[in-house]
């Protein structure tokens, strides 16, 4: 389980803030995922490859879910800054130290078991082979009294604020609280917090189904919009599968952590009445073919390699189309909504680098082939690396 | 006025080119005769997938540094210090895919086009000014630039195009340049690049990549885009290229283009002006990669005749002076006096390898060798590469000049010539039939020197059974001239697809697909391996939302598919057709569900 270091919010700057970490937190699951992903590319994984391909997707989503959060607000959300990738291998943004390592590997089923399953653990997952006690999600009450609603919102915010360490899911429910304590306290002063300019609202129907990508405008969708993440993410304590609630229902998935101990265990999640906690891995199977995948050094970086190298060459091409792709993704969230489709033309073109990559020797590890390192460039910093290169 | 006129700047560097080249043979076409190792690279015994068959098309502008620029006065200047444009970088977009290279047609690779560029002038985060590079393609392809390199290696082209859709953002500079390039020239970019040496090694660390040296100036609608209406320099020996010049009437300079020109070689060892001791040189400068120094080359006005002529000199070509190229692109500026100005408006200019030593204290042993030499009367087609699809019409716009000036009322006649240009033996048969082309034999130019020629596309029938469509080639000339003694890279290619029956198109089923998707699949194995097994229905139909969003864009975007632009209307309406139909089934059973 991420263990995310305590916040405080007490102002919409704040909240600002905390909602921009959840969008550097939800971006940095990507390039680990991606890595896994590419590396089964053109092998017999392809289950393996399209479940995690099903998470990617919907970490993409929670992505935009939450710049659309952060817009509702009047926040801006930034993305195109190299403080905005994390350093692979290190922690993730907003955790805690010492907390999980999270590298940039090829697939296996340790990285699975050790690392993504880490990543979406809830904080009480289901054991389903052996059982656990089950919780209640704590429900925040409706009341018409909203200074009455506000006191006993601000009392649960204070229960999380005690707390040395936030799980990804508290961490959410945390600005969920204090999204609803503020604009408690706007509408108070007959004013809200949900200032933001609507057409900044990312919604496009071409990558994403309405039901899971709507414009966040009011404390409702804005809340709509949290849980989804969260029950995506981590599901509830008592149902592994996503809620088939909201609207046009999707397909039944379970949620990533059980996508991923799916994977680890080789077998599809299966509702099973003789089981203690009602479902077991006893699906189909998942195959895996470890000898297929090629073998790539954990944690590349461009500068490990040596100039003269192809796979130089090919790591600066992969991180200029990865600089690319934050860039159209920052402007999509910053104003420019239909720039999404640029977003999503750099992404495939991101796959091609990284095959391209991952089909070259590395030069200094005999017997490993090179890989994706994800690194933010400003082609300034480029143009001086490479005029070594190639005027050497 | 264009990327000869100021203020100019000139930039020089490296260009990425990862065409993919399983189509380059025509005959890897056929579905039925294509081997699965027809995918892989080239080894010593097969052509396979010749040299990268894992090719992107993806065309990227990298590492281009803003040498020299020239301002509106005609002074010019490298120092950073007087104008911080220098140093900073032409680059490309910042967030979105990249450019795509693109052959015309297996059959003619002679016209590569560059698609879906975004160009961009600024350093790091900083954009100055950003815009589209208007599609163009390639022109004066020469193969033997380069002596030391073989192939593609050794080759050379240029291109000319324009930047359009401009956002400017100079604000925060301090460049007089800038400030100078938009008030003159605020809609538009004339911008002209040269490339050569480019490397198709898979081994090597710089693969795919190649050099890159340009000039960056203003544009004005009057004028042609993928050419300058100025001065023609025809090559009179097999070392030198063409070369283009225009006589800047307010700086009263001739500014020419030599970038495309000159050989390139391994310059030999040779002392440096360095001496020891005994007299001997201290240091031998290593032999290296650089201009062949073959010629004294002087630029002049002939105000004789060719067979007696009467040189009134300009200036030395300082072609050799250490950097010349990659600081200054291959461009050359030289002041003309008011004699020269009013000679030049009606002779030839020429450029001459000249030599003078003296024989005696009264006598000057002048020795002269043509050459490059003007050819006065000239007519071009400014886009010369034409996709059609049946029942398309467009027009061609030729510009006629006479020294550089427009040329009114001249006759320009135009005629099939494909075969000798385009036909090689073992290929499917080009040009047939000709009733699937039709253009006028002739136009006459206008008080402007333009003359513009329908061009209308039928049907050809699919005379090239697994190739789609049929190429065309047209040559032109001025009346009473042959094409013979015109520029050879100067004639128009067109592509006109094949047709397909309208009731296909509206009920279209897999089998009628599967041909075109095997045949992407084929080609484009990047795709097929990476990405969609476009071969599969189960594929195209589980991923048919972002195909239809794909094969629907227009086919300037970068992200249109197929990146080869090799598809016909009625083919793309047919896969769109079917993808929809996939979509709406797909929908109606989520309701029925």
């Amino acid at each position: 389980m991420i263990l995310l270091k305590n916040i405080k919010i007490d102002s919409i700057d704040a909240l600002r803030n905390a909602v921009q970490t959840a969008v550097e937190l939800e971006h940095a699951t990507i390039p680990p995922y991606l890595t896994a992903m590419f590396s089964l590319a053109n092998t017999e994984n392809t289950k393996i490859a399209g479940l995690i391909k099903s998470v990617v997707i919907e970490e993409m989503l929670h992505l935009t879910i939450a710049c659309n959060i952060l817009n509702a607000i009047g926040g801006s959300p930034v993305l195109n800054k190299p403080s905005f990738v994390p350093n692979y291998p290190g922690p993730l943004p907003g955790g805690v130290e010492g907390s999980l390592t999270v590298p940039i590997a090829k697939f296996s089923k340790n990285l699975v078991k050790n690392v993504f399953m880490v990543i979406e653990e809830p904080e009480d997952p289901i054991d389903i082979k052996l059982g656990l006690h089950l919780m209640d999600r704590v429900k925040i009450a409706d009341s018409g009294n909203l200074e009455a609603l506000k006191a006993e919102l601000q009392e649960k915010a204070k229960a999380l604020e005690n707390k040395e360490n936030l799980t990804i899911g508290e961490y959410y429910g945390y600005i969920k609280i204090l999204l609803e304590v503020l604009e408690i306290t706007a509408q108070l002063e007959c004013t809200t917090i949900f200032t933001g300019d609507p057409e900044r609202q990312v919604v496009n129907t071409k990558w994403f189904p309405s039901n899971e990508l709507f414009p966040v405008t009011d404390l409702d969708s804005a809340k709509k919009a949290i849980d989804l993440i969260v029950d995506q993410g981590e599901g509830s304590s008592t149902d592994p599968f996503i809620k088939d609630g909201d609207e046009a229902a999707g397909e039944h998935e379970p949620a990533h952590y059980y996508r991923f101990e799916e994977i680890y265990m080789g077998k599809e999640l299966e509702e099973d009445s003789s089981a203690e906690v009602g479902y077991s891995y006893s699906g189909a199977e998942i195959p895996f073919f470890p000898s297929q995948v090629p073998n790539m050094k954990e944690n590349p970086k461009t500068s490990n390699y040596p100039p003269s190298s192809l796979a130089f060459l090919s790591s600066n091409l992969f991180n200029y189309n990865y600089t690319n792709l934050l860039n159209s993704l920052h402007e999509t969230f910053n104003g420019e909504p239909d720039k999404l489709n640029n977003a999503m033309g750099s992404m495939y073109a991101l796959r091609l680098y990284a095959l391209k990559l991952m089909a070259l020797p590395d030069p200094n590890n005999p017997g490993y082939v090179a890989g994706p390192s994800y690194e933010y460039v400003a082609k300034e910093d480029l143009t001086v690396e490479e005029l070594t290169t190639l005027n050497s | 006025m264009s990327y000869l006129n100021s203020p100019r700047l000139t930039f020089s560097g490296k260009f990425q080119s990862d065409v993919s080249t399983v189509n380059n043979d025509p005959n890897h076409f056929n579905n039925a005769t294509f081997q699965p190792s027809y995918q892989d690279y080239r080894d010593e015994k097969n052509a396979n997938g010749w040299w990268n068959p894992d090719g992107t098309g993806n065309f990227r502008l990298i590492d281009l540094t803003i040498h020299s620029v020239t301002y509106l006065d005609g002074t010019t200047t490298k120092d950073p210090k007087e104008d911080p444009i220098i140093g900073m970088s032409v680059m490309d977009t910042e967030s979105r895919v990249a450019g795509k290279m693109v052959d015309l047609d297996s059959q003619q690779q002679g016209v590569s086009e560059i698609w879906g560029l975004i160009v961009r002038i600024g350093q790091g985060e900083t954009t100055y000014v950003k815009g589209d590079y208007e599609v163009a393609a390639f022109t004066n392809l020469w193969f033997s630039r380069s002596t030391d390199k073989k192939g593609s290696a050794g080759a050379t082209a240029s291109y000319q195009s324009i930047i359009k859709n401009l956002e400017w953002n100079i604000e925060k500079s301090n460049s007089r340049y800038l400030k100078e390039l938009k008030n003159t020239s605020q809609d538009a970019l004339s911008i002209q690049f040269t490339v050569d040496r480019y490397n198709s090694d898979r081994m090597s660390p710089e693969f795919t990549i190649g050099r890159m040296v340009g000039t960056i100036g203003p544009a004005f609608k009057e004028e042609p885009i993928h050419h300058i209406n100025g001065r023609q320099l025809f090559p009179q020996v097999s070392t030198v290229n063409y070369a283009m010049a225009i006589v800047d009437d307010t700086l009263k300079k001739v500014v020419m283009n030599f970038s495309n020109s000159l050989q390139f070689g391994i310059a030999p060892e040779k002392p440096l002006d360095i001496i020891d001791a005994e007299g001997k040189a201290e240091k031998i400068a290593k032999a290296g990669v650089g201009i062949v120094e073959t010629a004294n080359l002087v630029l002049a006005i002939n105000t004789g005749t060719p067979s007696n002529p009467d040189y009134n000199y300009i200036g030395k070509v300082n072609y050799n002076t250490p950097g010349w190229y990659e600081l200054e692109s291959g461009i050359c500026s030289f002041d003309l006096t008011d004699e020269q100005y009013e000679q030049v408006q009606s002779n030839p200019l020429v450029i001459l390898d000249y030599s003078a030593s003296q024989t005696n204290v009264f006598g000057l042993n002048e020795s002269t060798t043509v050459i490059f030499q003007e050819q006065p009367n000239y007519v071009v087609a400014d886009t010369y590469v034409y996709r059609m699809n049946p029942s398309d019409k467009a027009e061609v716009k030729f510009y006629a000049t006479q020294f550089g000036k427009p040329l009114a009322n001249v006759s320009v006649t135009t005629r099939f010539d494909t075969v000798t240009l385009l036909q090689a033996p073992d290929n499917p048969p080009l040009g047939v039939p000709t009733s699937a082309l039709k253009f006028s034999a002739a136009i006459t130019t206008n008080e402007k020197g333009i003359a513009t020629m329908a061009l209308e596309a039928g049907d050809p029938g699919n005379p090239r059974d697994f190739i789609d469509g049929q190429v065309y080639a047209i040559t032109y000339n001025l009346e009473g001239d042959f094409f013979a003694n015109c520029n050879q890279s100067n004639f128009i290619s067109v592509l006109v697809f094949d047709s397909v029956d309208p009731k296909i198109i509206a009920n279209p089923t897999w089998a009628d697909l599967q041909p075109v998707m095997q045949l992407f699949s084929n080609l484009y194995p990047i795709m097929s391996k990476g990405i969609f097994k476009l071969a599969q229905r189960e594929v195209v139909e589980e991923h048919a939302k972002i195909l239809k969003f794909v094969f629907g864009k227009d086919v300037s975007d970068p992200n249109y598919m197929p990146v080869t632009r090799d598809l016909s209307k009625d083919k793309q309406q047919m896969i769109l057709t079917y993808l929809t139909k996939v979509l709406e089934e797909k929908e109606q059973n989520e309701v029925n569900a």
